[in-house]
C-alpha cells in the first residue's frame, strides 16, 4: 500500500501550494479544540440542577484560587437533573473522557453509585476529587485523587448540641431529610446522636424532601399541621433549612419554633439576620474549593495528595455576629460572585 | 401470535414502518448532519468509542421507548415507567441481598415488572379510567411502595453476571448496545408483522371501529402494557447493571424522556400510527445531544437550551421532509406541475 506523505517536504511543489491555499481557505473554519492551547481543562460535575449557593461557591472558589496561582485552566460546569440522577452523571462522566478533559470534580449523586464512572476515569487515567464524601473508595480502580466534605455527622452532632441547649434538653423536634443516601443520613444521624441523649426531647423524623426547598416547604407545613406542639425543625441542608424556616415564618411562628440548616451558607446568614431562621452550623466553604483546586495543581506539580481533606465547623445563629466568618468563608467566591 | 402480512391487515386501522417506507428519512438526515457536525466541532466525537458510549448511554431509553411506542400507537400514554422500574429493580436487589440466587431473582423481577404494567391496563380497560390519570396514579404509588420496600436506601454490589450485562462487551460490543438492538428487531417484527401490531394499531387509530370489527380491545389494552412492563423490567436491568446499584428515587422524570424519543421519531400522540425505526433514532437523538455538546465544550445551561432548540428543529425538518405540516404541504402541491 502506497504511504500517504508525511512531510511537506514529500510533496510536490504545486501539490504544496494547493495545500497551503487549501489551509488558508480552511484554517477558519477548523474545531475549536485543533487551535486549543496548553491550558488544563476541567471538568466541574455538580449532583443536581438546584446548583445551590454551596455547590456555586466550591466552583468559584476553585477557580479563584487556581488564578490565585496562575494557572491557565478552562473548566467546564456540568450537573444532573437531581441527585438520584446516577445513571445521568455516569453518561456526564463518559463524556467528558471522550472530551479528553485532564482533571474532574465530581460532586457524586451518591458514594456507591459514582463507582462505575470513578473506575472508568481511573482507567483513561484522568484524576477526579471526589467532593461530598470523606472515605476512599475500597475499591483502589475506582479511588479518587482525593476525598474533600466537611464532615457530615460533625455538623449535624453541633446542630444538636445547639438544640438540645436552646431546648434546655426538653422539647419536641422534627427533622427534614435531604435524598436517600449517604449525605442525608449522616448530617441527620450526628443531629440523632446528639438530642437522643436528652430524655426530655421528643424526635419526629420528617419525610424526604430531595433537598428540595419548596418540597421542604410543603413537607414542614404539613408537620405543623400534624404536629403543632413543635418547638424546632432541622433540615439536613440550605435549601432544607431555608424552606422549613419560610413555612414556620408564613404560619407566623418564628418566636415559638426555632429551625435549622445546615452549612451556613450566605442565604441562610440572610435569613438569620431576617429572623426566619435560627441557626446553622457553617462551614468554611471557599476553603474546599481551595483544596480541589490545590489537589489539582499538586498532582500536577507530582506532589503527594492527601486521600482526604476535611474541614471544620462553627456554629452560627441568629444571636451571633456571624459577618467576619463568612467573609473569611467566601474570601475567594464573593469577589467573583459579587455576593 | 399469529403472523399476517401487511397486505391482509386492513389498511383504514393505523399505520406502520412498512405503509409509510420513508418515514423517518428526515430525522435520519438531522442525525447525520449533527454528527458530523459534532465531529468537526470536536473529532472526539466521531471516534467509534464514543460512538459506542452514545448508544450504551441510550439502550434503556432505546428500551423502554420501544415499548412506549406500542402504548403511543394504541393511544395510550404511560406515565408510571420510571417508578415501575424503580420499584422492580429495588425489589430484585432486595431478593438478592437476602440470598435469593440471581436465576431466580431476575424471572421474579420481570414478572413483577410485567404484572405492575398489566395492572395499568386492566385498570385502564375495565375501569375506563384515562390513561394519563391512571399511570398519574400509579407513578406516584408505585414510587411510594419502592421508597416503602427500601426505606431510602441505596442498593449495591450486584453478581458478576447481572453486571457484565451492563458493563460487559462481546467482540469489543458493549453489550447494553447488543440486549438494545435484539429488542428493537423483536419490537419491529411485533409492530409489524404479527396480528398483535395491527391491532394496537387499529385500536389506537378508531377504538370503537376495532371493537366492531371483532377485535378484543381489553385484552389488546392489557397486553400493551405488559409489554411495557417487560420493557421497563429490560431497560431497567441494563441500567441498574451499568451504575451496579439502585435505590427507590431511580428512574424520576424518565417518562419525559422516553415519551419525547418516542414523538420525536414519528408517533403519533393520538394513536393508530407509530415507527419503531423513528423511536429508535428519537431516542439516540436525545442521548447524543447530551453527549455531544459535553464533547463541544458547550456551557451546562446552554445545553438545555440547545438540546430544546435542536430537537424543536429536527421534528420540524423531520415533519417538512415528510409533509406533515399542512401549509407547506399545500403550496408545495399548488407549485408542483400538473399532470
Amino acid at each position: 500500500m502506497r504511504k500517504l506523505p508525511l512531510t511537506t517536504s514529500d510533496l510536490p511543489r504545486r501539490s504544496l501550494l494547493a495545500a497551503a491555499l487549501a489551509t488558508a481557505l480552511v484554517v477558519p473554519l477548523t474545531s475549536p479544540t485543533e487551535a486549543r492551547a496548553e491550558p488544563i481543562q476541567i471538568a466541574y460535575l455538580s449532583p443536581s440542577f438546584d446548583i445551590s449557593d454551596a455547590w456555586e461557591r466550591v466552583y468559584w472558589s476553585m477557580r479563584g484560587r487556581l488564578d490565585e496561582l496562575g494557572i491557565e485552566y478552562e473548566v467546564q460546569q456540568l450537573a444532573v437533573q437531581d441527585a438520584t440522577d446516577h445513571a445521568g452523571q455516569l453518561a456526564q462522566v463518559e463524556s467528558v473522557i471522550q472530551r479528553g478533559v485532564d482533571y474532574v470534580m465530581l460532586g457524586a449523586t451518591e458514594y456507591e453509585s459514582a463507582i462505575p464512572g470513578l473506575r472508568q476515569l481511573k482507567a483513561a487515567g484522568i484524576p477526579a476529587v471526589v467532593y461530598n464524601f470523606l472515605t476512599p473508595h475500597e475499591d483502589e480502580s475506582a479511588r479518587g485523587l482525593q476525598y474533600i466534605a466537611f464532615d457530615h455527622e460533625e455538623g449535624g452532632r453541633l446542630a444538636g448540641a445547639w438544640s438540645a441547649v436552646k431546648l434546655n434538653g426538653g422539647g419536641k423536634v422534627a427533622v427534614l431529610q435531604g435524598v436517600p443516601g449517604v449525605v442525608s443520613d449522616q448530617r441527620m444521624n450526628g443531629f440523632l446522636s446528639v438530642v437522643e441523649q436528652f430524655p426530655g426531647i421528643e424526635v419526629v423524623v420528617g419525610v424526604h424532601t430531595d433537598f428540595d426547598r419548596v418540597k421542604a416547604f410543603e413537607a414542614t407545613q404539613n408537620l405543623l399541621t400534624a404536629h403543632p406542639d413543635l418547638d424546632l425543625i432541622y433540615g439536613v441542608s440550605t435549601g432544607v433549612g431555608l424552606g422549613a424556616g419560610q413555612a414556620v415564618r408564613q404560619a407566623g411562628l418564628s418566636e415559638q419554633i426555632y429551625t435549622l440548616g445546615f452549612g451556613g451558607t450566605g442565604d441562610e446568614v440572610t435569613a438569620m439576620r431576617e429572623g426566619w431562621l435560627s441557626a446553622s452550623p457553617l462551614r468554611s466553604i471557599d476553603d474546599s474549593g481551595v483544596a480541589v483546586a490545590d489537589a489539582f495543581v499538586a498532582h500536577m506539580n507530582g506532589e503527594e495528595v492527601a486521600p482526604v481533606w476535611s474541614g471544620p465547623f462553627v456554629m452560627v445563629d441568629a444571636w451571633s455576629d456571624a459577618d467576619e466568618i463568612v467573609a473569611y468563608s467566601n474570601r475567594y467566591s464573593a469577589p467573583l460572585m459579587g455576593r | 401470535m399469529a403472523v399476517v402480512s401487511e397486505a391482509q391487515a386492513p389498511k383504514s386501522i393505523g399505520a406502520s414502518d412498512r405503509r409509510f417506507r420513508l418515514e423517518g428519512l428526515g430525522l435520519t438526515l438531522v442525525l447525520v448532519v449533527l454528527i458530523l457536525f459534532f465531529t468537526w466541532v470536536n473529532p472526539r466525537f466521531g471516534t467509534l468509542a464514543n460512538l459506542a458510549n452514545v448508544l450504551t448511554q441510550t439502550s434503556t431509553y432505546v428500551i423502554v421507548a420501544m415499548g412506549m411506542t406500542f402504548v403511543i400507537a394504541k393511544a395510550g400514554i404511560d406515565l408510571s415507567v420510571g417508578s415501575m422500574l424503580a420499584l422492580s429493580t429495588c425489589v430484585f436487589f432486595g431478593l438478592i441481598e437476602a440470598g435469593w440466587p440471581w436465576p431466580i431473582a431476575l424471572p421474579l423481577m420481570f414478572l413483577l415488572a410485567m404484572a405492575l404494567g398489566a395492572f395499568n391496563g386492566l385498570i385502564i380497560a375495565f375501569l375506563a379510567i384515562p390513561a394519563l390519570i391512571a399511570t398519574l396514579g400509579t407513578m406516584v404509588a408505585f414510587r411510594g411502595i419502592a421508597l416503602l420496600h427500601s426505606a431510602g436506601k441505596l442498593y449495591y454490589g450486584l453478581p458478576p453476571a447481572i453486571v457484565w450485562l451492563g458493563q460487559g462487551k462481546v467482540l469489543g460490543v458493549p453489550v447494553p448496545i447488543i440486549v438494545a438492538a435484539l429488542f428493537v428487531a423483536f419490537s419491529w417484527w411485533l409492530f409489524n408483522k404479527t396480528t398483535f401490531g395491527v391491532h394496537v394499531r387499529a385500536v389506537g387509530g378508531n377504538r370503537e371501529a376495532a371493537r366492531l370489527a371483532g377485535i378484543n380491545v381489553a385484552r389488546v389494552e392489557v397486553l400493551v402494557y405488559t409489554l411495557m412492563g417487560f420493557a421497563v423490567a429490560l431497560g431497567g436491568l441494563l441500567w441498574i447493571a451499568r451504575i451496579d446499584g439502585t435505590q427507590a428515587t431511580l428512574g424520576t422524570a424518565m417518562e419525559i424522556h422516553v415519551i419525547a424519543a418516542t414523538i420525536i421519531g414519528g408517533t403519533s400522540l393520538f394513536g393508530g400510527r407509530g415507527t419503531i425505526y423513528g423511536t429508535l433514532l428519537g431516542a439516540i437523538l436525545l442521548s447524543m445531544l447530551n453527549n455531544a455538546l459535553v464533547i463541544a465544550g458547550v456551557e451546562f445551561f446552554w445545553q438545555l437550551v440547545a438540546i430544546g432548540c435542536i430537537v424543536i428543529a429536527a421534528v420540524t425538518i423531520n415533519n417538512i421532509r415528510e409533509n406533515r405540516i399542512g401549509w407547506i404541504s399545500r403550496i408545495r402541491h399548488r407549485r408542483a406541475p400538473a399532470k
